[in-house]
């Protein structure tokens, strides 16, 4: 084994796709390192789906190139690309047994029926489905065939794993459960992964790196801290969580909204910014909090639980503000609509772009 | 209260139609079947009396025997070939993009509207131009024209529902092209493959008109030899023949029905 542990495995580099007028994705360049689990998160209609339909060849781009370990495959095939795709109805072979449908990419690169067999109920161990082995994929739960496309997938040992919204189809609590599960089989593999999602809750949670994308364009590549705490652009910052994003000119030290808004921002150059706070940086404060703070009047409360959000008025700018619920208080008694209240801002809650 | 009385009275209707329906429908096939069994000399029901006779003598006639075998041949060639060039005009209509496309379209299952006297009126006219003489490839021409339609239907509707990601995923895991063709979509095909060559193996047996026009004299087919035979005579041999043909035909869907049952796919 070679030492060099931040080698690329797959490499993506100015990769356009463009239909008629339209431009699904333009001039992505990307780099996944061997292990990395990296997400490529965006809304519908971002261009992440045809960026991983291009790397596993079923799309062929416009422009640009495809690196896998290193070759260029933006010419092959798919069936001569060194990639394993979970696709996001499972396609599993309903003409097939379970065993049948991760036993069929082995049979295509020749494997012989001992090893072949044996290699299947590996794949199928690590999934925790040997049971089901002879069984066809109508017989099986939506979970279960999500773990069989993945065995599937994986049985090759391909160099790169390409996850197409693989949790899209499953309900919410399953959803969760099996994304713990996917995490602990990628990490025991170590394998690289393109995964394609639009949920950034599932982004956060699995991603060593999480690449945006808006428009066929990327927003920002980063780790999940990176993207939620220090947001490239207004874009991301609404993306990912909720953000309340204004934009106004910053003059001696204050910002200020065209809406009127008014914020600290010292040691920023003056000139137009755009500002970002997350609501959970704000908070409800009483009268005599000395921290930087602004005066607002409460439109409207809404209760999740652990939390309450607050719309607050400041002027005609709208802002959100969270509210935890604290021992033997709950989050929805603080404020009632109407009331004028003081929000205070959490210390490093302000970004300015 | 009242929608349980209409429902009521058309519960009463349906039972009452019904069997009505089924008889109607089944009444020809029963009377020749009954008639084939007499033991008289004329093609009369009731039939009178009950021999084996007519069954022999339409086994020994060497005029339904051999056109017996041409439509075993002519139909068989006909299913095999029509499937053949029907699904590669499917594939063409479900995958390809080309000028042109809904005119293809409209070509593969016109034969359906076009009047089968004028298809085979034209067809007579264009081998007699071009001195095609030879009677079962004339046949075999004519009935793939046919029965290509209900091929391209069938198999149109399955591709329509197949779902591509199969195929891609086939790819994924190193599949060639031909082995996809062979593993996945051949496969999941196979009910609509099956039902299409069911059509075009009866459709061809059991067509007249056409195989009028373009066999050639004494080499024609079954339906041709019978309907050619009881202009000169009306003897029950009609029926015994008949019954024969009846009994094929209800043997072949039963086979294909059990086949298709059991590789029934989700």
């Amino acid at each position: 084994m070679t030492e060099k542990k931040a080698e690329c495995v797959v490499e993506l580099k100015g990769l356009r796709k463009v239909y008629g007028a339209s431009i699904a994705v333009d001039n992505v360049t990307l780099e996944a390192k061997r292990g990395e689990f990296l997400c490529l998160l965006g809304p519908s209609g971002c261009g992440k789906t045809t960026t991983l339909r291009m790397v596993a060849g079923f799309i062929e781009p416009t422009s640009g190139s495809i690196r896998i370990e290193g070759s260029e495959v933006s010419n092959l095939p798919p069936y001569r690309r060194d990639t394993g795709m979970v696709f996001q109805n499972y396609a599993l072979f309903p003409h097939m047994t379970i065993a049948q449908n991760v036993a069929f990419g082995l049979e295509n690169v020749g494997m012989d029926r001992g090893q072949r067999t044996k290699r299947v109920a590996e794949m199928l161990d690590m999934v925790e489905l040997g049971h089901l082995a002879a069984r066809y994929p109508r017989e099986l739960s939506g979970g279960q065939q999500q773990r069989v496309a993945l065995a599937r997938a994986l049985a090759l040992r391909p160099a790169v794993l390409l996850l197409d919204e693989p949790f899209s189809n499953l309900d919410a609590q399953l959803r969760v459960r099996l994304r713990q599960e996917m995490r602990r089989v990628l990490e025991r593999m170590n394998i690289t992964t393109l995964f394609v999602t639009h949920d950034q809750e599932e982004a956060l949670m699995l991603s060593d790196r999480i690449a945006v994308l808006n428009k066929g364009c990327i927003e920002q590549v980063g780790t999940p801290e990176d993207i939620y705490e220090r947001p490239a652009s207004s874009f991301v910052a609404q993306f990912i969580g909720s953000c309340n994003v204004y934009t106004g000119d910053v003059r001696d030290g204050v910002f200020r909204s065209a809406g009127g808004l008014a914020l600290p921002a010292s040691g920023v150059a003056p000139g137009s910014h755009t500002l970002m706070i997350r609501p959970e940086h704000l908070e409800p404060v009483s009268g005599e909090y000395e921290g930087p703070s602004f005066p607002a009047i409460v439109e409207s409360v809404d209760y999740f639980g652990s939390i309450s959000r607050m719309t607050v008025r400041v002027g005609s700018d709208a802002v959100l503000v969270d509210v935890r619920s604290t021992g033997g208080r709950s989050s929805r008694a603080v404020a009632k609509a109407g009331e004028a209240i003081k929000v205070g801002i959490r210390p490093g809650g302000l970004r300015l772009l | 209260m009242q929608i349980s009385v209409r429902d009521r009275m058309m519960g009463l209707a349906g039972s009452i139609l019904r069997p009505f329906i089924y008889l109607v429908l089944t009444l020809p096939a029963v009377i020749v079947v009954v008639t084939s069994f007499t033991a008289g000399t004329t093609l009369n029901f009731p039939p009178e009396g009950f021999s084996l006779r007519w069954y022999r003598a339409a086994l020994s006639s060497d005029v339904f025997m051999p056109a017996l075998w041409m439509s075993l041949k002519l139909a068989c060639l006909t299913m095999v070939l029509a499937v053949a060039i029907g699904m590669c005009a499917s594939f063409v209509l479900d995958r390809c993009e080309f000028r042109g496309k809904a005119l293809f379209r409209t070509l593969t299952l016109s034969p359906l509207i076009i009047p089968m006297v004028v298809i085979g009126l034209g067809l007579l006219q264009f081998m007699a131009w071009i001195g095609w003489t030879q009677s079962l490839s004339r046949l075999v021409a004519g009935h793939i024209l046919i029965t290509i339609p209900y091929v391209v239907r069938t198999v149109s509707a399955s591709l329509v529902l197949l779902d591509r990601n199969l195929e891609q995923a086939a790819m994924n895991l190193r599949a060639r092209p031909a082995k996809v063709l062979l593993r996945i979509t051949i496969p999941l095909l196979a009910p609509a493959m099956v039902a299409s060559a069911v059509f075009a193996f009866v459709t061809s047996f059991g067509n007249i008109t056409l195989s009028i026009f373009l066999g050639v004299a004494n080499r024609t087919t079954l339906p041709v030899a019978i309907f050619t035979y009881l202009e000169q005579s009306y003897d029950p041999a009609l029926a015994a023949i008949s019954t024969i043909v009846i009994a094929l035909t209800v043997g072949i869907l039963m086979l294909v029905g059990r086949l298709v049952g059991m590789e029934k796919v989700a």
